[in-house]
């Protein structure tokens, strides 16, 4: 079991319990929300933010030909939910002398040119231990040179937006979608002293479980996960905790399978975690790495129509953008990026954790 | 509304039928309980008859709704709730043809025949005896008249049906006396009401064919025969049922429907919980009372209950969905609290802590009260309407970061130290637990204080407590009390004072057993002569009428 605050002890044991000698406890969580790592500060995107998609749109119904005023049309149908005007909006590319779909196939659009961070501030890690130009300064640790293209690339999109602890409107609808039936994610932080030890180590996982939810529809507290097991969602990193804060630099890879809405699969290589672990039993934190961008790329394209619609992305825009701030493992044929830095932000609360192979010792029972 | 008008009217006449003997008369009247409603119709029709709709509320007397049952009517709103179930109910039994044990010669016609063979089974299983002869042909009456003008069989059966099911006859448990043989010049409960009676005392429910077939023939008249009845339904699983419905009256929980939480200062207080909370207890209580005949007194030390993995949330305890499919209701899984975990017994549980404190905040005064009421039958005055209570509701103060801070502040007024010197002590001890059911050591970053004096027993925390409720002589008198109450369906220490001494004796003879308890009650004189109740709802229903 990992509650782990003592094996076997349930809380409120481990509460009434003396103080006892420094040994190794881990402490479980489940993820209660995740995002893209962004940091906006007024003033951030030159020019303004992204227009919103009703405008988008008509610039790309006219780089394919379209009339202004029939690209206007289609869109007032598209809005007024006509398939035939979805379809037309979806099969904007162009291949030979056949329209295709511009989600699966975004480079057969011609590049909206989107616009993207200036700013001075963004989160997360200095990846390559240098302070290039395109580095941000960390606004929590103050660390410079911090590699996060991703959210250069995406922070000009309005309903992406977000300075902690506020969230974007986006994620918001994503994550709200996706915990009723996303098998949950899964943390535990293990160490001798919580507050300050320099051989700690932290794990991801996924449960067999999705997350339950409390009364105010957020992440319920204190459920028990089994853990998956699966190796393709486990990833021990080593790190140390300096007041309260766990950090690790590593050369390991961070994967995840998760859900198509948001991140069907997460690969960060050279793996970077800071999770401040708080007095309320929660975590709140970064993990970021370089990260096949077309991870990040792919649960966008899969939302098609209906996904640019509501959230105002445009699709094949968001794959220009990361194509171009992509910034890390060259293709060896190419030489084009084939990552990007990202930097993901987590919060979790506690949860017990047990494995899912153990039989259970409680037996369920109907009535 | 002249539907409901005729109903009331019904309801009037109702203990003026001619269904029995003319030397018998009605000596009780006690409308049944949703829960019984609810048993009734799947005992009769199956499971899986959907119930919608509310009920009208029950009415709480000497802290039990069994014996307000007895002082209530039905209001013309009520009625016309009944009647929306009972249209309800009827329209899903009649469409599972398997439900009806004939077919009729034409289903476009009426048929005499079938009629009733259906409504003589039914009526006699709803009504909890045989119909007269008159009543059936009333009934058969209706659905022939309802067949033809609809020209079809089945529903002229379903609009008789749903009168059934809207009739004081069914709706109201009649107990009606006759000459006692045995004692002459002395009154007893009729075979079929006694059977009634005995039937949901223990079962909860309306009686099954064997205890009707024992009273059609006579047996339950004898002590030899009606004992064997008694102990048959006490060995019986449904024996369950029984306790459920008394415990649930007991502990108040249908205060559970009015219950809320601030979902900010209590997250994990969600929808489901309060769903759970009373099951958790009722199913602790079932399992040590019935399924392992303990002693009653161990409700208040168990460590042992039931769990879903959302209670366990709430009691930070580890209990995994094992063999759950996602999106599945979570399953019911027997917990047992580690020895060094500071819970135990029923008062620490969620359905004692959260139902008596407040939205945002725990009471000691509310839990003791209720502790004192429930568990120990003992009355404790309410609070003067004068009362300054600022201080106790600030739980802000930091002059009085814990609720014994602030209850010591409040108290230093004389008019209310009295009183909160009875109720405070005991809910104090429980005040590891939050209003909604949450574990802490702390409040406001101070430390809790939960130890006390009860009756001059020392305790230091809740579940120290629990083993001095275990150890009182007022926890083993008042649940005789309330038991034997129940059954008879008033207050036993107004006029059985004599009979509850013997009961008591004889529960702890037998080791504070509830099934023994039952059982010696079940064959007192007491439970099966005629005692003359209050026919209030007969009354009421008159006035109404008028």
């Amino acid at each position: 079991m990992t509650r782990q605050l003592c094996t076997g002890l349930t809380l409120a044991a481990a509460l009434m319990a003396s103080a006892a000698p420094a040994v190794a406890e881990t402490r479980g969580y489940v993820v209660s929300w995740f995002t893209h790592g962004m940091y906006n500060v007024e003033g951030d995107c030159p020019g303004g933010v992204n227009p919103p998609i009703e405008i988008q749109w008509v610039k790309d119904l006219m780089d394919i030909g379209k009339t202004k005023e029939e690209a206007q049309k289609i869109i007032d149908q598209a809005l007024s939910g006509n398939r035939d005007a979805h379809a037309i909006i979806m099969n904007r590319g162009r291949v030979g002398d056949k329209w295709v779909n511009a989600y699966n196939n975004p480079q057969t659009v011609k590049d909206p040119e989107m616009t993207w961070i200036h700013s001075k501030y963004g989160v997360g890690f200095n990846l390559d231990g240098k302070e290039g130009p395109n580095g941000f300064e960390e606004p929590e640790t103050g660390e410079k040179g911090i590699d996060n293209q991703m959210f250069r690339a995406l922070g000009c999109i309005n309903n992406l937006r977000a300075k902690p602890p506020l969230r974007s409107s986006d994620t918001e609808q994503w994550w709200y979608l996706i915990q009723d039936y996303q098998p949950a994610w899964l943390i535990s932080i293990t160490a001798g002293d919580f507050k300050n030890d320099n051989d700690a180590t932290i794990t991801f996982q996924r449960a067999l479980e999705h997350p339950s939810r409390d009364a105010n529809s957020q992440t319920r507290a204190n459920m028990t996960y089994r853990m998956d097991g699966d190796p393709r969602s486990h990833t021990e990193i080593k790190g140390k905790i300096k007041d309260g804060v766990f950090t690790a630099a590593s050369d390991q890879s961070l994967s995840m399978v998760g859900d198509l809405l948001v991140m069907h699969k997460l690969d960060l290589h050279q793996a970077n975690v800071r999770m401040k672990i708080l007095d309320d039993g929660s975590i709140d934190g970064y993990i970021g790495g370089y990260q096949p961008w077309v991870q990040v790329f792919y649960p966008i394209a899969a939302g098609g129509t209906n996904f640019e619609m509501n959230v105002n992305h445009d699709i094949p825009g968001i794959y220009y953008l990361l194509k171009k701030h992509a910034d890390a493992y060259p293709d060896p044929k190419t030489g084009e990026n084939t990552a990007i830095s990202a930097t993901w932000r987590i919060e979790g609360v506690p949860a017990f954790l047990v494995p899912a192979e153990r039989p259970g010792k409680q037996q369920a029972s109907g009535r | 509304m002249r539907f409901a008008v005729s109903l009331i009217s019904a309801i009037a006449a109702f203990t003026a039928t001619t269904s029995v003997a003319a030397d018998a008369q009605t000596t009780g009247l006690r409308r049944i309980s949703p829960e019984q409603y609810r048993q009734i119709v799947t005992d009769v029709f199956g499971a899986d008859i959907k119930i919608g709709g509310r009920f009208e509320p029950d009415r709480r007397d000497s802290g039990l709704l069994a014996l307000g049952s007895a002082k209530i009517s039905v209001t013309q709103t009520g009625l016309e709730q009944y009647d929306g179930m009972a249209r309800n109910v009827a329209a899903q039994v009649i469409e599972r043809r398997e439900l009806i044990p004939c077919k009729p010669a034409a289903t476009t016609a009426a048929d005499d025949a079938c009629a009733t063979q259906f409504l003589g089974h039914v009526g006699k299983l709803l009504y909890r005896r045989p119909l007269t002869d008159s009543e059936l042909k009333a009934q058969v009456g209706a659905a022939n008249a309802g067949a033809k003008n609809l020209k079809n069989f089945y529903d002229g059966l379903e609009l008789s049906l749903g009168a059934m099911l809207t009739s004081p006859q069914f709706l109201f448990r009649r107990e009606v006396s006759e000459p006692d043989p045995v004692r002459p010049g002395q009154y007893r409960l009729d075979a079929m009401s006694l059977a009634s009676k005995l039937s949901f005392l223990l079962w909860n429910s309306g009686p099954d064919a064997i205890l009707m077939a024992a009273a059609e023939s006579g047996e339950l008249g004898t002590s030899k025969g009606y004992a064997k009845q008694v102990d048959r339904m006490i060995a019986s699983p449904r024996l369950e049922e029984g306790a459920r419905a008394f415990f649930s009256d007991m502990f108040a929980f249908d205060d559970f429907e009015k219950l809320a939480k601030d979902a900010k200062i209590y997250p994990l207080f969600s929808s489901e919980v309060n769903k759970d909370a009373a099951e958790e207890t009722l199913r602790t209580v079932a399992d040590l009372l019935v399924t392992r005949r303990g002693d009653y007194r161990d409700i208040f030390t168990t460590k042992k209950t039931y769990l879903t993995p959302i209670l366990a949330s709430v009691y930070g305890v580890p209990l995994p969905r094992t063999g759950l499919a996602n999106g599945e209701p979570d399953a019911w899984v027997p917990y047992e609290f580690p020895k060094d975990d500071p819970r135990a017994g029923i008062l620490m549980q969620i359905s004692f802590v959260a139902l008596h404190s407040h939205a945002g905040r725990s009471s000691p005064t509310i839990r003791g009260k209720a502790l004192r009421e429930i568990m120990l039958c003992q009355r404790v005055p309410d609070p003067p309407g004068n009362v300054n209570f600022t201080v106790v509701q600030d739980t802000t103060n930091p002059n009085f970061k814990t609720a014994r801070e602030r209850l010591n502040a409040h108290a230093t007024e004389a008019m209310c130290t009295g009183c909160h010197k009875i109720t405070d002590p005991m809910g104090l001890a429980l005040e590891n637990l939050d209003g909604g059911g949450g574990f802490r050591t702390h409040e406001n970053g101070a430390p809790l204080d939960t130890s006390g004096v009860m009756d001059g027993v020392k305790f230091t925390n809740g579940a120290e407590l629990g083993r001095v409720v275990h150890d009182s002589a007022a926890a083993t008198r008042c649940i005789v009390n309330r038991v034997a109450s129940y059954a008879i369906g008033q207050n036993a220490a107004n006029s059985n004072a004599t009979w509850l001494k013997t009961l008591e004796q004889d529960f702890i003879k037998d080791g504070h057993r509830i099934p023994d308890l039952l059982r010696h009650i079940a064959l007192s004189e007491e439970f099966t002569r005629a005692t003359l109740t209050q026919t209030a709802a007969a009354d009421t229903a008159q006035g109404s009428s008028k």
